[in-house]
């Protein structure tokens, strides 16, 4: 017995229909897991404290503008990534983290836009994005895993912590402490009276003044420690090296060190004391393995 | 407490030790608190007795903890040199003298120092941490500042000296 | 007034609370003025000094383990636990599903619309309706539940994570270990230098589900082991030199937070 075929259907019209169905299905899956964007604002006095913890990938920006509120965009798939924001006074907590993290074939991403008060008081935690910050003036205390730390025109008392990251920081003054296994420092035109930078193998690149009374420490485990300085400044140098070599560019700058009490040669290392000018910064460059290189901008 | 104890150790590396060996005091000793004085001056105690255990146990090489704590029976005063140099003109003492002229001071002077004139304290205060008369605390801060001065000074002349050797080696390469 | 009479006033008023005749003195005497105003350039120098400063992050790391090593304090509960979820989230969840949903009836529908009427048939052939109660290898029905996602072996997951977090009390990179690790120079030159033996667990767990992050935290493990097995081959021969052993004692101390950050991720993760 042959089958019945329906006559009110015809076999385009049914691979019409077909499609149809498919491409709403489609998109509708789509809409599922595209990111949102969301923003919210926050009315702020004083000093705000910004705290962001994102647990997931993603990218953190935070520039400053003249109003008293802190503007948070964020752009994140809301079916893979919870976002939390809470403001308690002028302190506001914002995280986000991966909803199902073992689920999921790929990582989540969410991005932050921070629009703050130039003395805002930010604490950043990153895994793989980058930390952007820029004409901030606040304290801060940026870290990232793997993610890079770039900063412009900030000051204040700032503290970047990675594990692989490398931290650029062009025009900043204040006091800077960084840390990390293998990234890269690199301090551009900074004005800053404290500085300590320690990588256990990633390079280092001071290119700047030292500012009179300045401490100014940069260790490397097994990087590079360079270190520009300009005519005008006036510093006490000391660098060792235990397995690296001390290459001193500017040996007509440098003159014979003028503290000797305070400064003990180690015999497994090679040294380099001296002054530049009257020596009122104190600089200090070690690298285990490294080379250290000395020179003069011009 | 970090500050405290970087300042009276003059490392890091100890200093780093000696506040997480005050915190686990205070973290073991909680109980112990009964509320006779401030917390920051109970905790403030405890960090000033653990760095001075620690100090005790190593060797100085110039003057002992012991007399440092002690006022002097003989007030010797400071030596006052006419025509020393008058530190707020010479523009030549900044933090970084500063700090290490501190580091310099034999460690009762230092930690009294430290307390009252860096972390803000009180002599009655700095007598409840330290143990001894406020009598004491003052006497202690005022030799303190007077040997800082006397260290200061001598860094001021130091750095004169070596000025005066630069410009007359850059004066006779000239000629 | 003579001079050493207004340095005993300075020292037991101090340098605000001057008396008029110390004032006076001052007024005639230039030695003692600059005297005084040293004293008082001194106390404003060091007022200036910052009072705080903030300890290296793994000071604060150290001593949680040390303080849980001790039994004084108990591992934080973490902060999503307990806590009722947010309703954005939630609601933004749902709102997907019902997106996702509502497609999936759509093509249902579809099927549905061209689906011609036959016969029934006898149960074997099975039909378009029945289809989602029969597993079907080769074409699984769009209606029913997806596919739960592969779980993580539990047993490559558990076993490690409990030995780590014992070996984490027991010997863990704390600050007592690190000082057993590296003696200061004055004491016995011959000591020798004992491996962490918490490396051992990592290599069979996963650590986050992020896998950047986990192969940046592997990565960076391992310049780190290398650096203080380099350091600690050079102090063995040179168990004096400064400057290898400050370098060893950063290493083990970035190892530590090292350490505490591989753990946060996998209790995040778990």
């Amino acid at each position: 017995m042959q089958p019945a075929t329906n006559p009110r259907y015809s076999p385009r019209h049914t691979l019409y229909i077909w499609s149809a169905g498919l491409l709403l299905f489609a998109a509708s899956t789509a809409i599922a897991g595209a990111p949102e964007h969301q923003e919210r604002r926050f009315t702020v006095k004083g000093h705000p404290v910004v705290v962001l913890q994102n647990i997931v990938n993603g990218r953190i920006e935070v520039k400053s503008a003249p109003n008293s509120e802190v503007i948070v965009a964020s752009t994140a798939p809301a079916d893979q990534v919870a976002m939390d924001i809470e403001q308690v006074g002028d302190r506001i907590d914002i995280s986000a983290s991966a909803l199902h993290p073992s689920a999921q074939a790929e990582d989540p991403e969410a991005d932050f836009q921070l629009t703050v008060p130039e003395q805002t008081e930010l604490q950043l935690k990153t895994q793989t994005g980058l930390i952007y910050v820029e004409q901030v003036t606040g304290d801060m205390k940026l870290e990232s895993v793997a993610g890079d730390i770039h900063l412009k025109e900030v000051s204040g008392y700032i503290i970047v912590k990675t594990t692989g990251g490398s931290l650029r920081c062009t025009l900043c003054s204040g006091k800077l402490e960084f840390t990390s296994i293998s990234g890269n420092a690199q301090v551009l035109q900074p004005a800053l009276t404290n500085v300590s930078l320690m990588t256990t193998s990633g390079n280092i690149l001071y290119d700047g003044d030292f500012i009179r009374t300045g401490i100014y420490s940069m260790k490397s485990g097994k990087g590079v420690v360079e270190v520009r300085f300009s005519g005008s400044d006036s510093f006490d140098l000391n660098a060792q090296t235990n397995y690296g070599t001390v290459d001193n560019q500017a040996a007509e700058f440098l003159k014979p060190d003028t503290h000797v009490h305070r400064h003990v040669a180690s015999r497994y290392a090679h040294s380099l004391f001296g002054t530049v000018g009257q020596g009122l910064a104190k600089v200090e460059l070690s690298s285990y393995s490294g080379t250290i290189r000395i020179l003069k901008r011009n | 407490m970090y500050a405290l104890c970087l300042r009276m150790v003059g490392n890091p590396a100890d200093a780093e030790d000696l506040m997480q060996e005050a915190f686990l005091q205070l973290y073991r000793k909680i109980g112990t608190f009964r509320g006779e004085s401030a917390f920051s001056t109970w905790l403030h105690r405890m960090t000033v007795n653990v760095v001075l255990m620690r100090l005790r146990k190593k060797t100085l090489p110039t003057d002992s903890l012991e007399e440092t704590l002690e006022p002097d029976s003989e007030s010797s005063g400071p030596k006052r040199d006419v025509g020393a140099p008058d530190l707020r003109l010479s523009g030549a003492v900044d933090r970084v003298n500063l700090e290490r002229s501190i580091e310099k001071l034999p460690p009762g002077y230092r930690t009294v120092f430290v307390l009252h004139d860096v972390q803000g304290y009180e002599h009655n205060e700095i007598a409840d941490i330290m143990g001894c008369s406020v009598g004491n605390s003052k006497s202690q801060l005022h030799k303190a500042r007077t040997r800082l001065r006397e260290l200061l000074q001598e860094e001021i002349r130091e750095q004169a000296r070596e000025e005066r050797k630069a410009a007359k080696t850059q004066s006779g390469s000239l000629d | 007034m003579q001079c050493k009479d207004l340095e005993l006033v300075v020292e037991s008023e101090g340098l605000v609370l001057l008396t008029s005749e110390a004032r006076e003195h001052l007024t005639l005497c230039p030695a003692c003025r600059g005297f005084v105003s040293d004293l008082e350039f001194i106390a404003a120098a060091a007022r200036a000094i910052p009072a705080e400063i903030e300890p290296p992050a793994h000071v604060w790391t150290s001593l949680r383990a040390q303080l849980e090593a001790e039994g004084l304090i108990k591992e934080p509960v973490t902060a999503l636990e307990g806590v009722p979820s947010r309703i954005w989230p939630r609601w933004f969840g749902l709102r997907s599903l019902i997106t996702a949903t509502a497609g999936a009836a759509l093509l249902a529908a579809v099927l549905l619309l061209t689906h011609t009427p036959v016969a029934p048939r006898a149960p074997a052939a099975g039909t378009p309706a029945q289809a989602p109660v029969q597993t079907n290898d080769s074409a699984p029905s769009p209606l029913a539940a997806p596919p739960a996602a592969p779980a993580p072996s539990l047993a490559a997951l558990s076993v490690p994570k409990a030995a780590f977090s014992a070996k984490r009390h027991s010997s863990g990179p704390t600050a007592s270990r690190i000082k057993e690790l590296a003696p200061s120079p004055s004491e016995d030159a011959g000591t020798t230098f004992a491996p962490s033996p918490v490396d051992q667990d990592f290599p069979d767990m996963e650590l986050a589900g992020n896998s950047q992050v986990d192969a940046s935290l592997r990565q960076n493990l391992r310049t780190l082991n290398e650096f203080i097995a380099e350091c600690e081959r050079h102090l063995k021969e040179n168990p004096h030199d400064q400057l290898a052993r400050e370098y060893l004692y950063t290493a083990y101390q970035q190892k530590a937070d090292l350490l505490a950050t591989m753990m946060d991720s996998a209790r995040s993760e778990h």
